[in-house]
């Protein structure tokens, strides 16, 4: 059984407002400058979350990925930053989430690269 | 849409040249056993012996991820951790601090593991040319402290099927004081980040 953070493509709007979404491209094909909104949303209940990103803004994107014995988590990392601001949420398999405005090294909060 | 990543071992061979190259997740349920012989197999065969004095060890392992399949971007931010709860008194698991080349055109990081079969691996530090020091994994790598793995692919990041991190190299000392027994398994956690 997929948990829900699995469940959850990407598409982007783009400032001309052409849609790219997952499922017809790759995210290192995106140019996060023409960026407007970009959007994560479940293939399995509908639940949407948007990330306003705009000229001024760069794009945080990456699923965190845990693997051991016979297990996988993953947990979906997306948001922005915006000169020393950021703002960035992660979300977990359950569906709950929590916003960081900073990096917390050393937990699963750490720097995305 | 996303990576198939598996966790590998390379053993045998020469340096720069393993023979053989397994997916430690095809063993079930234990992964991974460390043993004085230089093979993937999971069994009770060339244990580690306790030594009246001194150490024995392990033959060193060359663990790393490689992407099996799948459609994805990229793949970097490889990190290694441990529960953090070790063996027990007389046991210490290692880890080399250089994490040597491994690609997917490229052994050159691999040396070969060597020992006594059945009673002894060398140790790493002293016969790794790719290993200068070593440090326990269970009191030093875990959520809050892991070790980061290089990657030596194109980019300094994994973007195609086939391609692999660098080499993290373990070996196991086992000291007279350590209790005989089959040590309950432990688990070890690979964190990557990936679009």
């Amino acid at each position: 059984m997929m948990r829900f953070n699995e469940t959850l493509k990407w598409l982007a709007i783009l400032d001309d407002e052409t849609i790219v979404k997952e499922e017809n491209s790759k995210f290192s094909e995106l140019d996060d400058k023409n960026i407007k909104l970009f959007r994560l949303y479940s293939t399995k209940n509908g639940k949407e979350y948007d990330f306003d990103i705009g000229s001024d803004r760069k794009l945080i994107f990456t699923r965190r990925n845990m693997i051991s014995q016979n297990s996988k988590e993953i947990i979906v990392i997306c948001g922005w930053y915006e000169g020393d601001y950021m703002n960035v949420t992660f979300i977990f398999k359950d569906g709950s989430y929590v916003i960081k405005e900073e990096w917390e090294e050393g937990t699963v909060y750490s720097k995305v690269i | 849409m996303v990576a198939t990543v598996n966790i590998f071992t390379d053993f045998g061979g020469s340096d720069g040249n393993p023979s053989n190259e397994q997916n430690i997740s095809s063993n079930s349920p234990v992964h991974l056993r460390f043993k004085t012989a230089d093979n993937n197999t999971v069994d009770s065969v060339d244990e580690i012996k306790i030594p009246e004095t001194g150490t024995n060890r392990s033959y060193w392992k060359h663990v790393y991820l490689k992407i099996t399949g799948g459609t994805f971007s990229r793949i970097n931010n490889i990190k290694f951790y441990t529960g953090g709860t070790n063996f027990g008194t007389g046991i210490t698991m290692n880890v080399g601090n250089e994490t040597p080349t491994k690609n997917s055109n490229s052994n050159s990081g691999y040396v070969v593991a060597s020992g006594t079969r059945g009673e002894s691996g060398d140790e790493i530090v002293a016969n790794h040319g790719g290993i200068s020091a070593k440090t326990e994994v269970f009191g030093n790598y875990t959520l809050g402290t892991p070790k980061s793995i290089s990657i030596s692919e194109s980019g300094g990041q994994l973007d195609s099927v086939n391609e692999t991190s660098d080499y993290l190299v373990f070996q196991m000392d086992v000291g007279s004081t350590a209790t005989k027994a089959d040590l309950s398994n432990k688990t070890w956690t690979f964190q990557y980040d990936e679009v």
